[in-house]
This record gives structure tokens, C-alpha cells and sequence, in this order.
């Protein structure tokens, strides 16, 4: 599975506070698709992971990550506080991650049948990551345990809870994103690391 | 603190959402109890395992994809903004229309406009003329019928006034009939 490491964590870390994003924002808004493209690297593992932890299929959730980039840059002018960008693009994969719900009838996919994270073949995956094939099945076993647990939960609980769990994003800006008050977003957030975390420590005993 | 209420606690304490005095409490629980820490142990490793493998990278290709798709949809526009080739007809019809200025366009359909209502009143007029006329000779017609017909009633009266003149209980010669009842 496609998981980022640390690695790719710091490398984010430190790149980040030095890229101008009001300024990207800006110039995105008057049609620089170069700038667009920064902002995309920028914040697109973290969009892309919030859609997939709500969809469980990476196609799907690449499908919806490419549509939320080309609606944000099409519709850049109805950003009004440029600061607020990054809240606005969830917000856009957030409303698009529920026209997929509408569209095929059921939240996630199957636990009988989970999706992979990455629909390439194991032995291409590990050699593409340099992964001991251990490594990319406890990797894979991981992220079905992962996912699993994130199936037990509501849609409500699900989403603050993989919003939370993302780099960089308060409590106010998950409120902001999913259109509730901050006490109830803490709460549903609360409650959703209990059964997560219930859920990966039975995993953790039975290993 | 006991370790009922310690484990009661732990989330709160790992999410660091407890006030100082408490999370010094649980702490300290922690330090004495092998058994309530290793609960706290595998309640941060899960917090530490989902924090590792929560996040995935995109595809090479995600952005390849974007970009030609915004792109496509930006030459979509720009053709939705070209007019379309006039046909034959039409170019002929715009090189009529193009000979003349906007200003003289507007005054023709105005005079136009213009003679149009002067007929269409004129006609009107005529109509209402032949109408007033027509329902004059009407009344004169029927004033003239029911004169006569008021003419022939009256001589019909005065007829049967004639004919009921005499009483018919009246006898002439009353003085000359003799008394019946005289004896």
C-alpha cells in the first residue's frame, strides 16, 4: 500500500512554511495554472487521504480528488478569503465525497470485499516503495484494520474523526469544513477515537 | 486515583483534554500500575499506528489527469464563446442588414410602425361610420313601423267605441209598451 512515510511528512513540514500559499491562492484565482499545480502538491496526499479513508477505494478516491481540483480552479472567484483555502477545498471534496455516497447507494465499500488502498499488484507495489514484502503485507493488514474500524462509525463521526486525523487541521477548521459547532465536532471526535482505537489494540493483542 | 477511574480517564488524558491536577493524577497511576500502563501503552500505539499509515500518496498521474482536464474544459469555453460560420443565407442576410446604420434601421421600423396604425385607424373609422349609419336607417325604420302600427290601433278604438255607442239594454220605444201588470 502507497502509505507516506515520516519521511514524506517532514519533507511536507519543512517545505511548507516556506511556500507563499496566500500568494498561489492569488494567482491561482487569476487563472495560473503553475500555481494551481503548487497548491495541488501542497495539499493533495491530505485531501486524497481524507477521501479515501471515506470512500475505501483509491480510484475512487483519486476520481473525486481530481474532480475537487478542477471544480476549486473553475470556481476560484467564489473563494472569498483567500486564507481559508485549504477548509474550502475539503469543503469541495467533502460535497463531492457525498455525491458519491447519493450516486452508488452505500457510504463505503464492502468490508467483505475492501477495497485496496493501491490496485496494483503486491509485488509491483513493494518494488515501487522498496518494501520487504513483510513489510507491505503488514502494511495492507494495517490499512484494512484501519479502515475497518472507520467502518463502525457514522458518516458524522467518520468524517471529523479522518479530518482530525489529518496534519494541520484544528478542531475549528473541521467545524468550519463539515458545517458544525466545535463542542459537537470534539465530541464526535472523542467517541470516534475510542471504538478506533478498541478496534486497533484487539488487533494489536491478537498479533 | 484507583484504576477504574484511571482507565475511565485515559482517553482524555492521552488527548491531554483534562485539567492539570487530574492529568498529574493519571500520570502519576501510571507510574505505579504495570497494568493500567500497558493499556495506556496500546492506546497510544494505536493513536501512533493510525497517525503512521492514515495518510496516502496520489498517483504520479493524478495531476497529468487534472491539468488535461482543466484544460479541456478551458477550450470547451472558448469555443462555447466563437460564433458559429453563417450559412450562405444567413451572411447574405447580414450584408443586407449591414449596409445601413442602426439609426436607420430604427427610423424605417418606426415609419413603418407609423403607417401601419394610420390605416389600421382609418379603417376603424370607416367601419364605425358605416355602422352609425347603418343603425340609424335601423331606428328611423322601426320608428316609422311603430307609428303605423299606432295609427291602425287608434282607428281599430275609435271603431269599437262606434259599435258600443248604443246600449243595447236601452228601449227605444219604452213610453209605448204596455204595462204587463196592468189589469
Amino acid at each position: 500500500m502507497s502509505t507516506a512515510n515520516d519521511k514524506n511528512f517532514e519533507a511536507e513540514a519543512s517545505v511548507a512554511p516556506k511556500v507563499d500559499t496566500l500568494g498561489l491562492v492569488r494567482k491561482a484565482k487569476a487563472g495560473d495554472l503553475d500555481a494551481l499545480q503548487q497548491l495541488y502538491v501542497k495539499y493533495v496526499n491530505r485531501v486524497l487521504s481524507f477521501v479515501y479513508r471515506m470512500v475505501g477505494s483509491k480510484s475512487e478516491a483519486e476520481d473525486i480528488v481530481q474532480d475537487t481540483f478542477v471544480s476549486a480552479y473553475q470556481k476560484m472567484s467564489e473563494l472569498k478569503e483567500d486564507a481559508k483555502f485549504q477548509s474550502w477545498l475539503f469543503t469541495i471534496a467533502r460535497n463531492n465525497v457525498y455525491q458519491t455516497y447519493r450516486t452508488r447507494g452505500v457510504a463505503m465499500v464492502s468490508l467483505d470485499h475492501p477495497a485496496k488502498a493501491d490496485e496494483r499488484p503486491v509485488a509491483e507495489r513493494v518494488a515501487a516503495k522498496s518494501k520487504t514484502p513483510e513489510a507491505a503485507y503488514l502494511s495492507d493488514e494495517l490499512d484494512h484494520v484501519i479502515q475497518s474500524a472507520l467502518s463502525l462509525l457514522n458518516d458524522k463521526q467518520r468524517e471529523v474523526f479522518v479530518l482530525s486525523a489529518l496534519k494541520k487541521l484544528s478542531y475549528e477548521q473541521v467545524a468550519e469544513i463539515v458545517g458544525r459547532s466545535v463542542g459537537a465536532v470534539k465530541m464526535d471526535i472523542h467517541r470516534a477515537r475510542l471504538v478506533v482505537r478498541e478496534r486497533i489494540k484487539n488487533y494489536l493483542r491478537r498479533e | 486515583m484507583d484504576c477504574v477511574e484511571c482507565q475511565e480517564n485515559l482517553s482524555a488524558h492521552i488527548e491531554n483534554e483534562l485539567p492539570e491536577s487530574i492529568q498529574e493524577q493519571v500520570s502519576r497511576h501510571l507510574h505505579a500500575c504495570r497494568r493500567c500502563d500497558a493499556e495506556y501503552q496500546s492506546l497510544t500505539t494505536a493513536d501512533q499506528l493510525v497517525s503512521d499509515h492514515f495518510m496516502i500518496e496520489a498517483s504520479p498521474v493524478l495531476w497529468t489527469r487534472i491539468e488535461a482536464e482543466i484544460r479541456a474544459s478551458a477550450t470547451d469555453r472558448v469555443a462555447a464563446t466563437i460564433p458559429a460560420k453563417p450559412t450562405p443565407y444567413g451572411r447574405r442576410l447580414s450584408e443586407i442588414f449591414g449596409r445601413f446604420s442602426w439609426r436607420a434601421w430604427a427610423g424605417a421600423a418606426a415609419s413603418l410602425g407609423l403607417a401601419l396604425g394610420l390605416t389600421f385607424f382609418v379603417q376603424q373609422q370607416r367601419e364605425n361610420h358605416r355602422l352609425d349609419q347603418a343603425i340609424q336607417s335601423y331606428i328611423m325604420e322601426r320608428d316609422k313601423v311603430e307609428q303605423n302600427h299606432l295609427q291602425a290601433d287608434q282607428g281599430q278604438d275609435l271603431a269599437n267605441t262606434d259599435e258600443y255607442a248604443e246600449n243595447p239594454f236601452v228601449i227605444e220605444d219604452r213610453h209605448k209598451m204596455e204595462n204587463p201588470f196592468k189589469l
